[in-house]
């Protein structure tokens, strides 16, 4: 009896030694803690992003290459309120077109080679994405010629989001994806 | 009779271990929102720009010729190439390759034809081999640009980690 309990101790003892060296062997991923110490949620190349404001869903390409995040607008005007510089602009998702206004946080400059610099103004909007909710700043441009309205750069991924290209809408805009 | 059957459940039970830990890693690689590439063709070490926003990866051209060149793009595929490519640090290699493909690119600049050829690229001693499409980005900060093509199924990417 007791040299089959030693036999199980040395049996289970070898197996977790071998099963740690062979999963150990490659580069494991392990949920990254973020700046905010929260938990890094891993996102795919295209998701769902939701504007906390009107509740509009809308699919935006995730551009580990952009360093802020992009909003299709159009009619963009510049208004003043209370003396200080407001945006107004409209949004379209599903046929339906909506007037957003929000202070205007910044212009982005845009250079061109050869050609006049582009300014984009930049407003700061609550979004909803994998489940995490967040207020980030995105700069508005008539986005029509790109395949998805919104484009979701580094200035939203920072802390919050890990990217895995081979996933697609893996979540919705309010809830993480089953892993 | 005894100790083969305890040699059996010994084995069973390593088996099991073994195929439930392979399971259970997650082999991805985490990269970051720049990482130092080696194209192996090249012999050359690139800062590359990490960008899940390309679907296709790109490398830094100049010189291009084409060995008996056919006016018509597409024609040209399967043919040899010769191209000068540079890293951030000024080091100039030649290289030849075989047309893999021709992209057709349409931008604010027009209307240009983009070749594309096949080269290893190198990440912390993983090489993988993709289609990447040869373009001048002497006006661009990165010389090397990674796409989805490079990452897909293998590397997740961490915009908070950076390689110079």
């Amino acid at each position: 009896m007791a040299s089959l309990v030693r036999l199980s101790v040395f049996v289970l003892l070898a197996g977790f030694l071998l099963g740690g060296c062979v999963g150990g062997s490659g580069e494991k991923v392990v949920t990254v803690d973020g700046n905010n110490g929260a938990g890094v949620i891993t996102i795919g190349e295209v998701e769902s992003v939701r504007l906390a404001q009107n509740n509009i869903d809308l699919t935006a390409r995730v551009d580990t290459g952009a360093q802020t995040s992009s909003l299709d607008a159009r009619n963009i005007v510049n208004i003043e309120r209370d003396g200080k510089k407001w945006v107004r602009f409209e949004v379209v998702a599903a046929g339906k077109k909506t007037v957003m206004e929000k202070p205007l946080a910044r212009t982005l400059l845009i250079k061109q080679h050869g050609r006049e610099a582009l300014k984009r103004p930049v407003v700061k909007l609550d979004i909803f994405l994998a489940g995490k909710r967040m207020q980030r700043e995105f700069s508005l441009a008539d986005r029509s010629n790109f395949k998805y309205p919104v484009l979701v750069g580094r200035n939203v991924l920072q802390g919050s989001f890990i990217v895995d290209v081979s996933r697609k809408n893996a979540g919705s805009a309010m809830s993480e994806a089953s892993k | 009779m005894r100790n083969i059957v305890r040699y059996v459940c010994v084995a069973l039970v390593l088996l099991l271990l073994c195929s439930a830990s392979l399971l259970a890693a997650d082999s991805k690689q985490v990269i970051g929102e720049t990482a130092r590439i080696r194209v192996e063709e090249a012999g050359l070490y690139f800062v590359a720009r990490i960008d899940t926003g390309a679907r296709v990866t790109s490398l830094h051209a100049v010189d291009i010729v084409i060995k008996d060149a056919s006016k018509k793009e597409r024609d040209n595929i399967g043919k040899q190439i010769s191209f000068v490519t540079r890293n951030n640090r000024g080091e100039r290699k030649i290289m030849h390759a075989r047309i893999a493909g021709v992209a057709l690119v349409a931008n604010a600049q027009g209307r240009e034809y983009r070749y594309e050829v096949e080269l290893t690229l190198n990440w912390k001693g993983k090489e993988k081999r993709v289609r990447v499409n040869l373009r001048d980005r002497s006006r661009m900060t990165y010389k090397l640009l990674i796409g989805r093509n490079w990452l897909a199924h293998d590397y997740l990417v961490d915009v908070d980690k950076k390689e110079e």
